[in-house]
């Protein structure tokens, strides 16, 4: 029970940018994948989320194979992404945004609404419901892509940098937002990040993406650690 | 004010082409140049079962509809959808759909022969007198058809889940996907509905002109015109170019003769394109819908 990538291979026509990645997100599991600029972070979650083709190996979720599924198919099948920049609809109110975000819930509905839980926490989700969602900050973007997310009932999430663009403190209460679905949803997160030592104190593992390829994988707290991170990632001499 | 009115009803039927263009526009970025063919389809398949006296003629009617809708759907699928998959600026469905229109019209022609056959369906005869004017019945009908489906699909557009997920594609497909929803099938959707709307067209029509191979080929260039002039990103849009459009070319028509009608109107499109490239109601309704 678990999402899993394997082996995989992908990219752009003919650019290959993955050369056979392995990752494991397990429920309720919190996973972290740091890498530097056009290490190939976002080509790895567009291939998971199936908006770019597997070229080789294999993406699965509990049920089985993913690959010859749409991204359609995918997300209504629980892993579910919030891409980078967020990808609000510019001329849709926040709460049709949240709620074309339920669409990909159909038939696992039932249970306790996460998407409450969230607008109790974060108000400002709420009271900006009736607004057109290209007028909010970029901060409060974040927090309604990763609500729409949370509508669609994730088992798994997949998050392109959603510290993007935000002032450190707004990148702290998307730190805070993402607990708060961990918890809620019990849904595995696979968190991409370049703020790679906030992203490390919040996961449980990590991966580190270097040209395509895992280069290193363990626990968030070890790599965290390790002096080749903190040289490379960390900004410490 | 006779010519007018007689615009006015004229745009009607433009209008109701140029809505299946805005449709297709709206939700999958692409135009059906074979509209054309679709509304003689649409005049075939009614006169086809026109002889099915068990039918009531809302039900042959129907059929009209049905057959365009059906064959349009298919025809996004395999004609159009495969030549967008190269990004936005892939413009191959253009080639596709014109190929697309000379293949059913030979079709037709091979099985129905090029001459004109009267259809009776639908047809009202007489006319009435609107403001001193008086109007065709059938022209008519045409027209307020244009407005109430017009009507019909701002409401679903504005008002409703189906209307909803439309605008989330048209504002952005992929991230639709993201949302557990097919692009695929609602532009599958919105070709059934558009292509129905032509079919629709066709069999009204057919029953003043009578329905053959190449009956929707005139109707094509107005009804982009109008299209056009109303903005392809606005389902307010073919009202108004219907309107003006109409209008200006049977006043032309009527105060300088007929070669000038169509001229006048497509003057307007290029004075449109002009000042307003995306159409007179095409910005307003890019933030709206
Ligand atoms: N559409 C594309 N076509 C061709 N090459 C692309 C495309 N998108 C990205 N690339 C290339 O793929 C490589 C990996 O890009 P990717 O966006 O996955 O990096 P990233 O790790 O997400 O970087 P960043 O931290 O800047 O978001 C880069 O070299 C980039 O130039
Ligand atoms: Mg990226």
């Amino acid at each position: 029970m678990s999402l899993v990538i394997d082996n995989v291979e992908s990219g752009y026509d003919r650019a290959p940018i993955l050369h056979g990645v392995s990752m494991r997100v397990d429920p309720g599991e919190l996973v972290a994948v740091v890498g530097s600029n056009g290490a190939g972070k976002t080509t790895l979650v567009r291939t998971i989320s199936g908006l770019l083709a597997v070229r080789s190996g294999d993406v699965a979720d509990d049920d089985g194979s993913l690959t010859k599924l749409t991204p359609a198919k995918r997300a209504r099948r629980g892993t579910v992404m919030v891409p980078e920049g967020r990808k609000l609809f510019p001329q849709l109110t926040v709460g049709q945004n949240i709620e074309l975000g339920r669409r990909a819930a159909r038939g696992r509905t039932g249970g306790q609404d996460p998407v409450e839980a969230l607008l109790e926490a974060f108000p400002i989700v709420k009271e900006r419901w009736g607004q057109q969602a290209n007028l909010l900050s970029g901060g409060e973007q974040q927090m309604v892509a990763l609500t729409r997310a949370v509508a669609a009932r994730p088992r798994y999430l997949l998050l392109d940098e959603p510290s993007l663009g935000l002032s450190p403190l707004k990148t702290l209460d998307v730190f805070r937002l993402i607990e708060l679905i961990r918890e809620r949803t019990g849904a595995g997160i696979l968190l991409v990040e370049q703020m790679a030592d906030q992203a490390l104190a919040a996961a449980d593992r990590a991966y580190v993406l270097e040209h395509g390829r895992v280069s290193m994988e363990g626990p968030a707290a070890e790599l965290r650690a390790s002096d080749e991170i903190r040289r490379a990632y960390l900004g410490v001499a | 004010m006779e010519p007018v009115i007689l615009g006015l009803v004229l745009g009607g039927l433009y209008a109701l082409l140029a809505q299946s263009f805005v449709l297709t526009f709206i939700t999958t970025k692409t135009l059906n140049f074979a509209v054309g063919e679709f509304v003689a389809l649409g005049a075939f398949a009614t006169i086809a079962v026109s002889s099915w006296s068990w039918l009531p003629s809302f039900g042959r009617v129907a059929v009209g509809f049905l057959a365009a809708s059906v064959v349009g759907a298919l025809a996004y699928r395999f004609i159009v959808l495969p030549f967008t998959t190269q990004g936005e600026h892939d413009t191959r469905w253009l080639l596709s759909t014109v190929a697309l229109s000379f293949v059913m019209l030979n079709l037709i022609t091979n099985v129905e022969g090029p001459s004109p056959q009267r259809s009776d369906t639908a047809r009202i005869s007489g006319s009435v007198d609107v403001l001193g004017v008086g109007v065709s019945k059938q022209q008519l009908l045409l027209a307020v058809l244009a407005v109430v489906i017009s009507l019909i699909l701002i409401v679903v557009s504005q008002r409703t889940s189906i209307g909803l997920v439309m605008r989330a594609v048209s504002q952005d497909p992929e991230t639709t996907s993201l949302m557990g929803i097919s692009p695929r099938l609602v532009g599958m959707g919105a070709y059934a509905v558009a292509m129905g709307l032509a079919g629709l067209a066709g069999v009204l029509y057919a029953a003043t002109v009578g329905a053959s191979p190449v009956m929707g080929a005139p109707l094509l260039v107005a009804s982009i015109a109008v299209a056009v002039i109303g903005g392809l990103g606005s389902l307010w849009g073919p009202l108004l170019g219907g309107a003006l459009y109409g209008v200006l070319s049977e006043v032309a028509s009527f105060q300088y003769g007929a070669i000038w009608g169509e001229t006048a109107g497509l003057l307007l499109v290029i004075a449109v394109l002009v000042w307003k490239p995306e159409g007179l109601l095409g910005r307003r309704m890019e933030v709206k819908l």
